[in-house]
């Protein structure tokens, strides 16, 4: 019954903290109990102490640090600063809000590149035969052919089929070599060709040009080819001529052929 | 295993105080700086520092660190002044602040392991072991000297205390709380505030009794 008693007592002596705050039950129990009464001492020799612990005061140049301190913070983060203001919920918006603006961005690229590549895959343009050019050094300056080999098996070149032939195999090779960069094949070869190229035999030559005839002082000039991807990038490259050996051979004879084949070949 | 918890900082609208009309009370300081007026936050901290300086390093025994955290704790208050709601007083608000920053220090060194060498003592519940410097039990000639030395082991031993105690012994026996205060700052019921002072007490007892 006392240890009861005296369990119940210590209880209110630690949280009363000094003999000062117990009750007169208590009170009374101490003068009794030397065990009680000795954790009573100390207990308000113990509040003593920290009680008078004392203050630990701030530096005097508090102040200042915290004042510079703010003002740092102010000059270097003012955006991070706002946005560390924000709640979480407007700060999760705001990112939620850069995620979808970049996600967009990266949509919309990923889909103009997927259109460019259906353009340049799906040409709707019919690739034509590239019938050979009418070159004027095959006729000559008197001659009244055209330089076909047989006018009946030619198509009648109106204007239109001119054009397509002259434009629609370099559009769409230029499309596809487009399409084949911007699918990161930049070294991707491409053939221009869409048939081969016709082959003229010797006898077809002398049987289909009797009188044709090459100008001997025809310009030596290389032939340059510039190409344009109606972007602002051109390219120009320089095909080498070619010189036949006889050509010169004939040139520096004074046998009585090259007088009269003189300024022809 | 003692484990310690970050306090919300966030008042329910449980209690809800008035706002003093008063032009100096802390909540009208608080509501000038945060329209722009420097000195009302100025005499903010001038009524503060002392106190939220003290308390942190009877927390943390690193005065250094504490001027540090004393300063982290009102760069807060000046940042959240438009978050402010003047649910409680301004007092529970900045020893809340103060509270968490030396728990998250305390955390710090914990997970840094500084414990020096000169010995270990194990707390009895079970807690991380704790340094803790025996008192010199040779007599000293001056009653000053003694009560420095008194003070001081008191100090070293506030800090063997497991966390969840030091901070409410503080609270109560050094800053002079009360127990409602307490448990506004803590987010903890007055009853467990009572109960962990009184272990507090009990464990400071039994490691000071050669001063008592």
């Amino acid at each position: 019954m006392r240890n009861m008693n005296c369990e119940n007592i210590r209880r209110e002596i630690e949280e009363a903290g000094s003999a000062g705050f117990l009750s007169a039950a208590a009170r009374s129990h101490l003068e009794d109990c030397a065990a009680c009464q000795t954790l009573s001492r100390q207990q308000t020799n113990l509040q003593a102490i920290l009680s008078g612990l004392g203050t630990v005061e701030a530096p005097g140049d508090f102040d200042f640090r915290l004042r510079a301190r703010l003002a740092a913070e102010k000059r270097m983060g003012a955006f991070s600063l706002s946005f560390g203001n924000l709640s979480f919920g407007l700060r999760s918006t705001a990112v939620a809000a850069i995620l979808l603006l970049l996600g967009s961005a990266v949509l919309f690229v990923a889909l103009k590149s997927n259109t460019n590549t259906e353009v340049a895959r799906g040409d709707k343009v019919a690739p034509k035969p590239i019938t050979p050019p009418e070159s004027p050094a095959v006729n000559g300056p008197g001659s009244t052919e055209t330089g076909r080999k047989s006018p009946s098996d030619e198509p009648k070149a109106t204007d239109q089929n001119q054009l397509a032939v002259r434009h629609t195999p370099r559009d769409s090779g230029m499309r596809r070599a487009v399409a084949g960069i911007q699918r990161g094949n930049r070294f991707g070869t491409r053939d221009e060709s869409q048939t081969g190229a016709q082959i003229i035999t010797r006898d077809q030559l002398a049987g289909t040009y009797p009188t044709a005839a090459f100008p001997i002082n025809a310009s030596y000039q290389s032939l340059k080819v510039s190409v344009d991807d109606s972007r602002g990038t051109s390219r120009t490259i320089s095909l080498p001529s070619v010189s036949f050996g006889s050509q010169r051979t004939l040139s520096q004879t004074s046998s009585p052929l090259v007088a009269s084949a003189r300024d022809t070949w | 295993m003692d484990t310690l918890t970050t306090i919300d900082v966030n008042f329910s609208a449980a209690l809800r105080h008035e706002v003093v009309a008063d032009p100096t009370s802390d909540h009208a300081l608080l509501e000038a700086t945060r329209t722009g007026d420097e000195d009302a936050f100025a005499e903010l901290v001038g009524r503060y520092r002392n106190p939220i300086t003290n308390y942190i390093y009877r927390m943390t025994s690193d005065y250094d660190g504490a001027v540090d955290l004393a300063q982290e704790t009102f760069v807060r208050v000046y940042r959240a002044a438009d978050r402010y709601q003047t649910t409680y007083a301004f007092s529970t608000y900045i020893y809340r602040i103060a509270t968490n920053l030396a728990i998250s220090e305390l955390r710090k060194r914990k997970r840094r392991k500084l414990v020096s060498l000169t010995g270990f003592f194990q707390a009895r519940d079970g807690g991380e072991p704790q340094e803790f410097n025996p008192p010199d039990l040779k007599p000293l000639p001056d009653t000053e000297l003694v009560d420095a030395e008194r003070r001081n082991a008191v100090q070293r031993a506030i800090c063997t205390l497991p966390e969840k105690y030091r901070a409410p012994l503080i609270l109560r026996d050094v800053e002079g709380k009360s127990y409602e205060d307490i448990s506004r700052i803590l987010g903890t019921s007055e009853g467990t505030i009572k109960s962990r002072i009184s272990r507090a007490r009990g464990f400071l007892r039994e490691k000071m009794t050669a001063y008592l």
